[in-house]
């Protein structure tokens, strides 16, 4: 294992080493050029970026692309057999068999579903609200942004408290007040998936706010000035000059937004457990993988889940993204 | 078209306590524009030009209804507009960064406003309560004849829309179009008609600016430095293009830059404007000819005006000015422009002579002044020459329609043009010259 990792890291340097190289000799024969000194100072100065990567993302791809293709078992870490594409027969078999796949693909599609508009137009509507010079707008920012720097694991715990089925419990004693009976929000199949949804949400809205404020920040005032005198109103005004200026942000917050939405984990795990009603892809392969110890199978559902992933991003950056001349 | 009537226009922007008292202790105004006062007649291209920060892109933007007014009023074809909403004033601005919709063809921004408009229309409509009225009349006549009659005349009611009628309605499509096309025609554009902002020339960009100006067919246009990111050369061409659109759309054009040559060549009416107030407003000529203070004669023309701290002794009949190397030169009153009369005292006055370099001649006469040649400067048509009276004093510049021999550290002896001296007062730097009519 050792020496496979020594292999895949010479290898990995290697391609480093021949990019750089291919990019040293093409500013070579243009006018700028570097001084030796520089692409050693160059060099040691990017060696702790490409270590830590090499170690935390390119080498457990590699392995866990490797594993898809094994047998390999926590229990049995000496005897690692190769099956081809077993594991991938044994997934689809199960999906196509409804099994605990199919039901958190379900969950994880209805989550993502719901979260990535709720999630983006809360961002949108909170940075317009504090996209102005009003007086105390930093407070409202703040307070926006403060669930981004709690912990899930924290907040998770809070939520839990507020949702808890208990007819004292936060949510369920203002539902008496409208004389509606206590709810087991997070117990009850139909709503458990919604409260996900509004968590995170909630949680992670502060951080797109920011990035949309920024865009915002960015759009050229005289615009607005020329659509005033152009007889729009604030909603022609937002349509014809914000819109278009937040495209290009717009799309990268769909796409981070929806990559993290496919890979929730920690909500359903915090807030009930590992149950069917809202179990997700993500925590139906870190079951496999760390509580069944079928690492391979894992590894086969996260090669898998990448795919679709990658797949479905491709398609919004093609159907959405602005056309190169 | 309008006329515009500024009187007595204040501009404070908000100011934290904090600010107030900085400007207090620094004896700044807090006003940005302050009592100006001026009337733009109808279809006339007025120029405010100032260096910036002087208030004139916040006079025009109050004017456009961007900006609020904080004092005085605003009366756009005596109509008083201070509260008049930006849409409603009837006003087309062209902006210093084009501002066109970056997502929308040229077509579709010079669309845009266009699409958003309502305009009365007249209609002739069915005059359904003269109808109304015969009928309750046929009700009550029992006479055949009256009411055949009747009848008839209702009739005819009904097949000839009689009553007029003013309703708000959108501009059609084809209006819409004929309007645009008929823009780009003028300003030649027909070719960028369906390219993208980014698609285009910074020139080309502006000239989409201005027909999306045009096309509303506006009382009054507005530009704001709209040259300014242009390059030179284009600068000079699109200069006489807005001349010529003002000439073709006889409307009434107010044009901001801090470029004065901008000014002096477009402009029908100066204002020169310095730290929000009106220096002097005037035709470029008067401007040029008699600027009121030392602000205005040092900021129109280049070169500069050269200006001498020189000692003017003005009696009945001969004026003797002391230049700052002793040398004294002297003129008959009448020469000179019509002097006020608490100057002409016999007494010695300290005050500031400005004149331009073409109105100083190099003729080598005796008695002339002696200066001496720090560089000389060839800029094809003219020449810059740059001299000094003496080591103790500043350079001057005199610029001669020829090309010299002359090389640093030449002696010449200059004399100054007597008409084309001017004289400001070395406490207010006003004129001391009597102005027109006075």
């Amino acid at each position: 294992m050792a020496i496979a990792a020594l292999i895949i890291f010479i290898v990995f340097f290697l391609i480093f080493a021949v990019f750089f190289a291919i990019d040293y000799n093409r500013r070579k024969n243009s006018n700028r050029k570097y001084h030796k000194n520089e692409v050693i100072v160059a060099l040691l100065l990017l060696i702790p970026a490409v270590v830590l990567a090499f170690f935390f993302v390119v080498l457990p791809i590699i392995f866990s692309f490797g594993y898809a293709f094994t047998d390999y078992d926590l229990l049995s870490p000496n005897d690692i057999k190769f099956v081809w594409f077993d594991n991938f027969r044994m997934l689809f078999k199960e999906f196509a068999n409804q099994g605990e796949i199919f039901l958190s693909f379900r969950n994880t599609a209805l989550f993502v579903v719901l979260v990535v508009p709720l999630q983006i137009t809360m961002a949108l509507l909170l940075a317009l609200f504090c996209n102005n010079k009003r007086r105390g707008t930093t407070i409202f920012k703040v307070c926006f942004f403060a669930p981004v720097a709690v912990s899930l694991s924290v907040t998770a715990f809070l939520w839990l408290v507020i949702l808890s089925p208990n007819p004292a419990g936060i949510m369920n004693s203002i539902l008496k007040n409208f004389g509606i009976p206590a709810q087991d929000f997070l117990g009850n199949k139909n709503t458990v998936i919604l409260w996900m949804v509004i968590i995170s949400a909630w949680q992670g809205c502060g951080y797109q706010m920011l990035i949309f404020l920024s865009a915002l920040g960015n759009i050229r005032k005289d615009l607005y000035e020329a659509a005033s005198i152009d007889g729009a109103g604030p909603f022609r005004k937002f349509f014809t000059v914000t819109v278009p200026g937040l495209r290009p942000t717009m799309l990268y917050i769909l796409i981070t937004v929806f990559i993290g939405a496919c890979r929730v984990l920690i909500q359903p795990m915090l807030l009930t457990g590992y149950q069917d009603r809202s179990m997700t892809l993500s925590y139906y392969m870190y079951q496999q993988g760390f509580t069944y110890r079928h690492v391979g199978y894992s590894c086969a559902v996260a090669l898998v889940l990448t795919i679709v992933i990658g797949s479905i991003t491709f398609l919004q950056r093609k159907l959405l993204g602005e056309k190169k001349k | 078209m309008a006329s515009i009537s500024l009187r007595h226009i204040f501009k404070e922007y908000p100011h934290t306590a904090k600010e107030r008292k900085k400007e207090e202790e620094k004896n700044i105004s807090p006003f940005a524009v302050r009592d100006f006062n001026l009337e733009i007649k109808d279809g006339e291209f007025v120029v405010l030009v100032g260096p910036s920060g002087c208030g004139k892109s916040t006079t025009l933007r109050m004017i456009a209804g961007l900006e609020d007014i904080s004092g005085g009023e605003l009366y756009i074809d005596d109509v008083l507009s201070n509260n008049v909403d930006a849409s409603k004033r009837n006003i087309a601005m062209v902006f210093q960064n084009y501002a066109l919709y970056p997502h929308m063809t040229s077509y579709g921004n010079m669309a845009y406003g266009l699409k958003l408009r309502k305009v009365s229309k007249t209609l002739r409509v069915v005059d359904k309560d003269a109808i109304k009225a015969l009928k309750q009349k046929r009700k009550e006549t029992k006479d055949d004849e009256e009411l055949k009659r009747i009848d008839e005349e209702i009739e005819s009611l009904k097949n000839n829309p009689s009553k007029e009628k003013t309703v708000l309605v959108h501009y059609t499509k084809a209006e819409i179009d004929e309007k645009i096309q008929k823009a780009a025609e003028i300003l030649d554009i027909k070719h960028l008609l369906d390219r993208k902002p980014s698609d285009m020339s910074g020139g080309q960009r502006q000239r989409v600016a201005l027909g999306r100006a045009l096309v509303r067919e506006p009382k009054v246009f507005l530009l704001d430095e709209p040259l300014s990111n242009l390059d030179a050369k284009l600068r000079a061409s699109m200069r006489s293009e807005i001349v010529k659109l003002h000439r073709t759309v006889k409307t009434t054009f107010v044009y901001v830059t801090h470029d004065q040559i901008e000014a002096m060549t477009m402009g029908e009416k100066i204002v020169v404007m310095k730290d929000g107030v009106i220096q002097q407003v005037g035709a470029p000529s008067v401007i040029y000819d008699k600027p009121l203070n030392k602000f205005v004669a040092g900021f129109i023309g280049t070169p500069q005006m050269n200006f001498f701290n020189v000692k003017l002794k003005a009696g009945a009949k001969d004026v003797h000015i002391t230049l700052p190397n002793n040398k004294e030169i002297s003129f008959k009153l009448d020469e000179l422009r019509k002097i006020k009369d608490e100057y002409i005292t016999g007494e010695e006055k300290e005050v500031i002579l400005g004149i331009r370099g073409e109105n100083i001649s190099l003729n080598n006469k005796k008695g002339g002044i002696d200066a001496q040649v720090v560089f000389a400067e060839m800029l094809g048509n003219t020449t810059n020459i740059i001299c000094k009276l003496d080591d103790s004093t500043d350079e001057f510049n005199i610029s001669i329609q020829d090309r010299t021999e002359l090389k640093p550290g030449d002696k010449v002896s200059v004399s100054f043009n007597a008409t084309a001296i001017h004289l400001f007062d070395k406490e207010n730097e006003e004129t001391i010259y009597l102005s027109e009519g006075e």
